[in-house]
């Protein structure tokens, strides 16, 4: 174990070295802090090179005109400012000038932000109010060394100091704790000393702060040498500022608090010296006390003890304070970034420290309130200028939407193209009609097709009577339209035939000889008319003499008629009209077969046929049937019996009429054949 | 009467493309008043004769050349078989100008066949649409060509021309052309079952205004009628082929397809209507 403990003894002048190597390095700490905090982690470096900046803002706002030198460009400044204080102060004059200028503008456009440049001092002062009596009223004061407020910046400066010298005051502290813990009463009466000087002081501080600011940085350089040195010995009044709480303790406290602490600490070194059996003890207490200081480091964000959880510590912090300064420091920039700037107070709000929330809360709030009427109407007047420019990406439903749109108009120009430029050709028309019947058929799908339009091939897509447009290229040949002039030429319309036939041959050919012989052959109409006419007499003759002489053949077969009229009953003689030219009709043809060649003889001469051939059909019918009839008057021998007596009978009448009616032969030879035509 | 014709058309357009002459003298045995505008409006496969006069040089024979059962060569200007006398007074023959542009056409339209057909025979046939002299202008013709791969199979185009003053400006010429390309396709029997045959004739007509300049000499102004009319045929027969080829073999494809195919495709075919019916759906729905 004690071979354990030895080798810690030599790493807390390790520690001294690690935070003494800046003091010792040379009498410009603030030099070479700025030069050691570029190895520190990300985010540290910046942090010296603001304070500053933050110091000179809120200085030169009261203390106008330090220095005349002008430095146009900052960043080759701030490495300046760190320098010396003197540069320093002469970096805050330039900024102050910048800073008024800026005031300028910023006045023109609010008011508030003048408030907002004062009041940071206000705040500020609240801070170290607040600081200073949250310091006074704990032990874990040392919490207060982390707090963002501004002024404290310059506690961190002298922080990555100071806290660089933490561990060695923490060790003091530690010492001077194991000294209370061991129940000095002295320590208490000594620490209520301290705190009682710290309170006076703390009042007194407001006074001197505004004034001595930019010499503080050398106090809090010589009072954390002195810590870091471990002689506490005593200090400038001027050098007490409120930066460190934790150096306060045994800086600021009057001369002989300070001594006796120190006493005390050399009495225990030498107790730990001397007797290496109560180091166990001692170490124990030394991890008591380190217990204490993790306590009050774990307060701040980062682990345990040592100068990497004082400068983890310090960089944590850091981000916090450069938010605070950049509320503070530049106007400009809440104009350009007034939600970064929101952000940032966030930010600081997250930060784990309890009392910096509480601290932070107190001044965000006013800074925020300050800020916040500051800064909500310039945000509507810069926001349009930032979105503005980003397009808004479209959506999906709004680019086919716009696909829509895009076939809806390519359809009508093409609608209107063909309506103007092929209306003529079939296919103009075949394409119509496929529009027309798809939209008497149905409209959604005409507008379907519609939008479709080249899409797919749709079903009366090719259009056989259209040109494609290679061959209407190619239609208008440029031989001729280089020719003749392309305002000329019309475009050649193609399509199948329509109402235009071609042109005919040549004229006067004859037609092909197998095609002149063809002779229409046009039929007689097949429709049969029936004539019905009475063209025959049926008659009775009682006596052949007194049917030649009394009566002529016509009224022979008038009577005939007359009487097979009243023969036959009133029924049948309705009926019989029918059945007899029924079965006339094949007589009647014959007749009008015979009748043209007999047209041009006396129609009178045919009636004693007639008149014969009726009174043979007269006599049939009254037992017969026409149809028996007819047949029996084939088959009978009466028609020549009759023929032979009706020959005879002429033959008298000629013989009576020679006889007695001519007197010369010639003209009884005229008057036979007369009679013979007669017959 | 018209009705009659357009009948007869109707009725020629949809029976068997083979037997379109047999068809033809049909319907002119039954109208026989029809027989002129028949035969000279439904153009049937090209028939060739041979001019003795010129080394038996073979000529296309169609209607436009035609006198009674003679047909005239375009290389002597005489009927073959000879026409009598009585009959050769009352023949048309093109006027002794329109026979210079028809002999330049078809020296012309030669070179076009041997270039584009690589063989087969051609023949251009010109006739005055006015009975005055020929002034330059207002004629008509027939260009015609012809290719037979073996005896079954040929191509038969058939460009009726009619060049007339345009009605919009004097100085342009109406080109109407009305062509027909008879394609006949006949697969050679080797096998019975393997015989396929594939014949029809498409008809297009196109028309075209052309300027020429009438101020210049006769001969300039028929090689401008000649080179339009050239390169209107050029482009309608290259169009007229890629319609062919595109869509009526390739439709003809199809359906061969689909009917050897026809239990394979089935299913198939199912899956792919209900396929695009979704799609159909889908974009209905946009």
């Amino acid at each position: 174990m004690p071979s354990e403990v030895t080798p810690k003894v030599p790493e807390r002048p390790s520690r001294r070295k690690t935070s003494e190597l800046f003091p010792l390095s040379g009498s410009e700490s603030g030099d070479i802090k700025a030069n050691s905090e570029p190895p520190t982690p990300a985010g540290t470096p910046n942090v010296p090179t603001r304070r500053p900046i933050l110091k000179a803002k809120t200085m030169t706002s009261f203390e106008s005109g330090m220095d005349q030198e002008s430095l146009p460009k900052v960043p080759l400044q701030r490495p300046v400012r760190r320098s010396t204080t003197e540069e320093l102060n002469n970096v805050m004059n330039n900024t102050s000038k910048e800073l008024e200028e800026i005031e300028s503008l910023i006045s023109k456009h609010n008011i508030h932000n003048v408030s907002r440049k004062k009041s940071p001092t206000s705040v500020e002062e609240g801070k170290v109010a607040a600081i200073h009596q949250n310091g006074q009223r704990s032990a874990s004061d040392n919490k207060t060394s982390t707090n963002p407020s501004p002024l404290e910046k310059n506690e961190h400066e002298g922080a990555e100091g100071n806290e660089s010298a933490i561990s060695p005051s923490n060790l003091v502290n530690k010492s001077n704790n194991e000294v209370t813990e061991h129940s000095d009463s002295e320590d208490l009466t000594e620490k209520q000393k301290v705190h009682a000087a710290l309170d006076n002081e703390a009042g007194d501080r407001s006074h001197f702060e505004e004034k001595l600011i930019p010499g503080d940085m050398k106090v809090q350089v010589d009072v954390s040498k002195d810590v870091e040195e471990g002689s506490l010995n005593a200090l400038p009044p001027s050098g007490i500022t409120e930066s460190d709480d934790k150096a306060e303790k045994f800086t600021k406290h009057p001369e002989s608090s300070l001594e006796e602490l120190q006493k005390h600490q050399e009495q225990q070194e030498e107790k730990i010296f001397q007797n290496p059996t109560d180091e166990e003890s001692t170490t124990s207490l030394n991890e008591k006390q380190e217990g204490k200081d993790n306590m009050e480091v774990n307060s701040q964000p980062q682990g345990p003890s040592d100068t990497e959880t004082v400068i983890a510590a310090t960089s944590s912090n850091v981000p916090s304070q450069i938010a605070s300064e950049e509320e503070n420091d530049v106007p400009v920039i809440p104009r350009s970034r007034p939600k970064k700037d929101f952000e940032a107070h966030v930010q600081k709000e997250e930060l784990p420290n309890t009392q910096e929330k509480r601290v932070s809360e107190e001044c965000d709030s006013t800074l925020i309130s300050t800020e916040e009427e500051s800064k909500i109407p310039k945000i509507p007047s810069e926001r349009p200028k930032r979105r503005a420019p980003p397009p808004v990406p479209k959506k999906p439903s709004s680019r086919i939407a716009a696909f829509q749109e895009m076939l809806q108009k390519q359809q009508q120009q093409d609608l209107h193209n063909n309506g103007n430029s092929s209306a003529t050709t079939a296919s103009a028309d075949i394409a119509k009609k496929h529009t027309d019947s798809s939209i008497t058929s149905d409209t959604t799908k005409a507008d379907f097709t519609s939008k479709l339009n080249g899409l797919f091939a749709l079903p009366g897509m090719v259009n056989p009577g259209q040109l494609p447009p290679s061959l209407e290229k190619k239609l208008s040949s440029p031989d001729t339209e280089s020719k003749l002039g392309p305002q000329d030429q019309s475009q050649a319309k193609t399509g199948p035939l329509g109402g235009t036939r071609r042109g005919r041959g040549p004229r006067g050919r004859k037609l092909p000889s197998k095609v002149a012989s063809v002779e229409k052959i046009e039929e007689d109409d097949n429709t049969n008319k029936i004539e019905i006419f009475n063209n025959w007499n049926v008659s009775s003759s009682f006596s052949k003499e007194k049917v030649l002489i009394d009566t002529t053949p016509g009224e022979q077969a008038e009577r005939a008629l007359d009487e097979k009229s009243k023969s036959i009953p009133e029924e049948q003689r309705e009926q019989s009209p029918n059945k007899m030219e029924a079965a006339l009709c094949p007589f009647e043809l014959d007749e009008k077969e015979k009748l043209p060649a007999n047209a041009e003889s006396d129609p009178l001469s045919q009636l004693p046929q007639t008149n014969a051939v009726g009174n043979r059909k007269a006599i049939s019918e009254e037992s017969l049937s026409p149809s028996e009839a007819i047949a029996n008057r084939d088959q009978n021998d009466t028609t020549e019996i009759q023929e032979q007596q009706m020959e005879d009978q002429m033959e008298v009448d000629m013989e009576r009429e020679l006889s007695g009616g001519y007197e010369d032969v010639d003209s009884a030879l005229h008057s036979e054949e007369a009679s013979f035509h007669s017959l | 009467s018209d009705a009659q014709f357009d009948a007869a058309l109707d009725l020629l357009r949809r029976l068997n493309p083979t037997t379109l002459q047999e068809n033809l003298n049909n319907l002119i045995e039954l109208q026989p008043n029809l027989a002129q505008d028949l035969l000279s409006s439904v153009d049937v496969p090209l028939s060739t004769q041979k001019d003795s006069a010129d080394s038996n040089r073979e000529y296309l024979c169609c209607d436009y050349n035609r006198d009674i059962d003679s047909f005239r060569s375009p290389w002597s200007n005489t009927y073959y078989p000879e026409l009598s006398p009585k009959d050769l007074q009352d023949s048309p023959f093109p006027s002794a100008p329109l026979r210079k542009l028809e002999i330049l056409a078809n020296d012309s339209f030669d070179v076009y066949r041997d270039l584009y057909y690589e063989g087969g025979i051609s023949s251009v046939y010109l006739w005055d649409l006015n009975e005055e002299d020929f002034n330059g202008h207002d004629f008509a013709g027939v260009v015609l060509f012809k290719k037979n791969q073996s005896d079954h199979s040929n191509w038969d185009s058939i460009h009726v021309f009619e060049v007339t003053t345009s009605p919009s400006s004097p100085d342009s010429f109406n080109y109407r052309v009305t062509t027909t390309i008879i394609l006949h396709l006949d697969k050679t029997k080797t096998d019975q079952n393997s015989h396929m045959m594939l014949s029809g004739n498409l008809t297009r007509q196109t028309e075209k205004d052309i300027a020429i300049d009438m101020s210049r000499p006769l001969d300039v102004i028929f090689t401008s009628h000649v080179a339009n009319l050239g390169s209107l045929i050029e482009d309608i027969e290259s169009q007229m082929r890629n319609l062919l080829e595109t869509v009526y073999f390739e439709k003809t494809r199809d359906i061969f397809h689909q009917t050897k195919n026809a239990a394979i495709a089935s299913s198939a075919e199912e899956a792919n209507k209900d396929a695009q019916a979704e799609v159909i759906r889908g974009l209905q729905s946009l």
